[in-house]
């Protein structure tokens, strides 16, 4: 048995921190109802410029203060100009607007700063005293004792001041709050101020204890958020116990080799195992309208022979004109853009028919790809019967990811599908990815991996473009059936309302567990796709962040019409190829990606799709109009 | 023939049904009482979304409570919410055929079941509309029309007069009054607008605080003196 005191100290600090973090997303969610999911990248943001000022030779002190100053402003900013424009849609779609937010942060700092390795160090780390024969240093100590520090701060805060006050009656109700005399916006901003203060000092901390990195930093909103789970997002103490579990389990996994490469997975599983205490119990019906607010289509749904004539010509033309025209490497983009179109197609199902939020679609996909792969250099079947097995056994996953949803709904099932897709991500990497190794479970270590052909009768690139538009289509097409069979009235009926659905014989089981298996099936499907593309798949290939990306880009494309997975695939797969043509930072490309999210969300919930189709109606009406009047003329 | 025997809800130390027993036999009854007095609970009950703390409702002999809660639709029971539940992307006409999906068609097909439902309640013209076109009185039509499906044994209906205009408010009137003509099933409407009871209700059942406090003919419950004062008091002061 390794001496375990180092670790506990270290893990006490670092839990301090996803304290201090955790604290500031409870007070803001119980104030605004946003649990603000860009408050790691926020950090980020603050790191960064602390770094930046002492790297550039500027007064220490002085970097602090710009840092945490730039965090709190640009949270107020979003707080007080974005955020109200969501204040009365579903808490789920509030937190998905802070994921917009988070990715122009993200796009922002990895365009000036990019991914380089880097340290920040602080005065505090050469100072140190022996606690228990283990060294601790000066800043671990402040970390921990301002992570209690705050807490308390804030819970005699809210007790007893009359803005704290104001808080709680805002998180109790917000329109009576408003009625009485609460001045809802200040109340909001303050909340938002003590949001970004936290996430600025906790960045700080995290940078110098962890690492200082953009995307692990942006990430570092986990545990925070896990900490806020354990606390129901609204207690503070519970917070508090959460956060130090979480540091103390990860630290203290390090000197077991057996569990060690899993330790990052802890606040996933800490996470997913509140939200499932906490909803324990049976079947719980939403209440009645849990999702209103959740953007529905109200567009009249045209007639399945026009679209599927439609959809039909143009796969048609696409197979036909891309291989044509098309460059080999616009080729391949063109056949990941059709993939991943299939992809977001299964995002696109849960989210515009059942309403549900699943952040862990991108992991389904790398389940098909996977065993498509393994399938192949294992038995080396036929790839029809390849893909079709990575189909069911995405969808078993799917069903499985999937079964939390029969409890729980909006914000807590995305939040335990992102934690999925983390556990997922860490669990894949942890294991050792079979890649291109012979046999089922081979692994190449050194030396070239196998790779994994086109199928026979697509043998050339150009042939395998046309192989996976002909398979995509048919899920579209499925999926346009689907619903408008039986299975497609009955989700309309339970996004409605569970109750109502109920009450009118739908089995809400069998139905989402039926929704959540297609989507395995399509993403799937995809994944074995993808596998034949690009010959190889390995465990870096599924992070937990392209399942977010996924599901942005799928609103930002639009979910409610077939054409919306399109454009969301062409956005993920062909704009950033277009960047580097043009030699324009990708970067950028992520920045526009989170606007889009938040446009989409605040005021075009059709996305992309929505507004083409519009001014695809609009033309053909006046088309329609005009073409008589032309023709009289000619008589 | 439903028969409600000894039935309580609690709500924490709260009754929200207070050891209710009636036989409600009639084509039409009404369900009144001032708010809280425990109307939608019942209806709730038997929906299956609020637990019975004590007692048994039997609707033509079966004991209503033992069926799962998806099941009471396809068994008979059928209601319509105070909030209504059009489901705003789909056609009037799919609305009622999702409804159907869950529903014994008897052999008969969907198409005409949905068709002479939609005509009845006058919605047949408008099928192809999309929900969220519709206004209060066609959702409430719609709604309604979902519950007529394949042989209903129990109609129930929460409060289908809130909001209509005077045309609107005749309108439904007269297709309440023609459900257990067309579909023989009788009806259990809970309502305000005693206007809308008294001229549609064989029977009414009054409840307050849980209790019944009256049930009979409705010309004779709404003339009770403890009726009045519990609830249509202030409003008949008002009127006369």
């Amino acid at each position: 048995m390794p001496d375990l005191s180092p670790f506990i100290i270290a893990g006490l600090s670092t839990g301090a921190v996803y304290v201090l973090a955790g604290v500031g997303l409870v007070v803001l969610y119980r104030a605004s109802g946003v649990l603000n999911l860009a408050q790691g990248a926020l950090g980020a943001l603050s790191a960064m410029i602390a770094w930046q000022i002492a790297d550039s030779g500027g007064p220490l002190w002085l970097g602090w203060i710009a840092a945490v100053a730039a965090a709190t402003t640009l949270a107020l900013i979003y707080g007080r100009f974005i955020a109200p424009r969501l204040a009365s849609s579903d808490p789920i779609v509030r937190a998905v607007a802070t994921l917009g937010f988070a990715l122009i942060i993200l796009g922002f700092c990895e365009f000036i700063w990019g991914e380089w390795p880097r340290a920040l160090r602080l005065p505090s780390d050469n100072v140190g005293f022996m606690l228990f024969g283990v060294r601790v240093t000066a800043t671990r100590a402040i970390a921990f004792g301002l992570g209690l520090v705050v807490t308390i701060g804030m819970i005699l805060f809210l007790k007893l001041t009359r803005l704290g006050l104001s808080m709680r009656a805002l998180a109790n109700d917000r329109e009576i709050s408003g009625l009485v005399g609460v001045p809802v916006l200040r109340v909001d901003a303050w909340a938002w101020v003590i949001s970004g203060l936290l996430s600025g000092v906790s960045g700080i901390f995290l940078a110098n204890m962890v690492r200082l990195q953009i995307i692990p930093l942006t990430y570092m909103v986990i545990p925070a958020v896990a900490a806020a789970i354990l606390g129901r997002l609204t207690s503070l103490t519970a917070v508090v116990i959460g956060g130090l579990v979480i540091g103390v389990l990860e630290a203290v996994a390090s000197p077991f080799p057996e569990v060690s490469a899993y330790r990052s997975a802890t606040p996933f599983v800490v996470a997913g195992l509140a939200l499932l205490w906490y909803q324990r119990g049976g079947l719980v019906l939403s209440r009645m309208d849990q999702f209103r607010s959740v953007a529905t289509s109200h567009q009249p749904p045209s007639s399945l022979w026009r679209e599927l004539r439609v959809g039909l010509a143009l796969a048609l033309i696409v197979a036909i004109l891309v291989p044509a025209l098309a460059s080999a490497y616009w080729l391949k983009t063109f056949t990941g853009v059709a993939i991943v179109a299939l992809c977001s197609l299964s995002v696109a199902v849960l989210y515009a028919h059942l309403g549900m939020v699943s952040l862990c679609q991108y992991a389904l996909f790398g389940v098909g790809g996977w065993v498509a792969l393994r399938l192949y250099h294992g038995f080396h079947i036929p790839f029809e019967i390849d893909i079709l097995a990575a189909g069911v056994a995405a969808s078993i996953f799917g069903v499985i990811f999937g079964l939390p949803a029969l409890r729980m709904r909006g914000l807590y099932f995305a939040l335990i599908t992102l934690m999925i897709a983390g556990g997922f991500q860490v669990v894949i990497s942890a294991i050792g990815f079979p890649d291109g190794g012979p046999g089922f479970t081979g692994k190449v270590y050194a030396g070239l991996r196998q790779y994994m052909p086109h199928p026979p009768v697509a043998p050339t690139d150009a042939a395998y473009f046309r192989y996976a538009v002909a398979v995509v289509t048919v899920g579209f097409v499925a999926v346009m059936f689907l619903q408008r069979s039986r299975a497609g009235r009955a989700w309309a009926l339970i996004r409605r309302s569970e109750p109502v659905a109920v009450a009118m014989g739908v089995n809400i089981v069998t139905f989402k567990v039926v929704a959540f298996a297609i989507a395995g099936f399509l993403a799937g499907v995809s994944g074995a796709l993808m596998a034949a593309n690009v010959g190889q798949v390995d465990g870096r290939a599924f992070p937990a962040s392209d399942s977010i990306m996924m599901f942005a880009l799928t609103v930002i494309g639009g979910a409610f019409h077939w054409s919306g997975p399109i454009f969301a695939g062409l956005l993920l797969r062909a704009i950033p190829g277009l960047l580097t043509d043009w030699h324009i930072d990708g970067n950028l490309a992520t920045m526009v990606f989170g606007a889009g999210l938040l446009h989409a969300l605040i005021t075009a919930p059709q996305g992309v799709s929505g507004q083409v189709v519009s001014i695809g109606r609009l033309i053909g009406a006046k088309l329609s109009a005009a073409v008589p009047r032309l023709m009289e003329r000619k008589l | 023939m439903i028969e409600i025997h000894s039935l309580t809800v609690e709500f924490g130390g709260v009754r929200g049904l207070n050891d209710l027993t009636a036989e409600i036999g009639a084509r039409i009854t009404g369900l009144v009482g001032p708010n809280g007095a425990g109307k939608t609970t019942l209806l709730n009950v038997m929906s299956g979304f609020v637990k019975r703390s004590a007692g048994t409702v039997l609707v033509d002999g079966t004991d209503l409570l033992r069926i799962a809660l998806n099941r009471r639709a396809a068994f008979g029971v059928r209601r319509t919410f105070q909030t209504e539940q059009v489901v705003e992307n789909l056609t009037v006409w799919n609305n009622v055929a999702a409804a159907l999906d869950n529903l014994p068609a008897g052999g008969r097909a969907h198409r005409d079941i949905i068709s002479e439902a939609l005509d009845y309640v006058g919605m047949g013209r408008q099928a192809q509309r999309v929900g969220a076109s519709l206004n209060a009185s066609e959702r409430r039509l719609v709604e309604i029309a979902r519950c007529l499906l394949a042989r209903p044994k129990l109609v129930m209906m929460d409060e289908p007069g809130a909001g209509l205009s005077e045309n609107e408010a005749e309108h439904l009137r007269k297709v309440i009054l023609g459900i257990p003509d067309f579909c023989g099933a009788p009806v259990l409407l809970v309502d305000h607008d005693v206007d809308l009871i008294s001229t549609t209700c064989d029977e009414t059942l009054v409840l307050d605080f849980g209790s019944k406090i009256a049930f009979g003919p409705t010309a004779d419950v709404l003339k009770d003196p403890q009726v009045r004062a519990a609830y249509l008091g202030t409003i008949m002061e008002e009127a006369a």
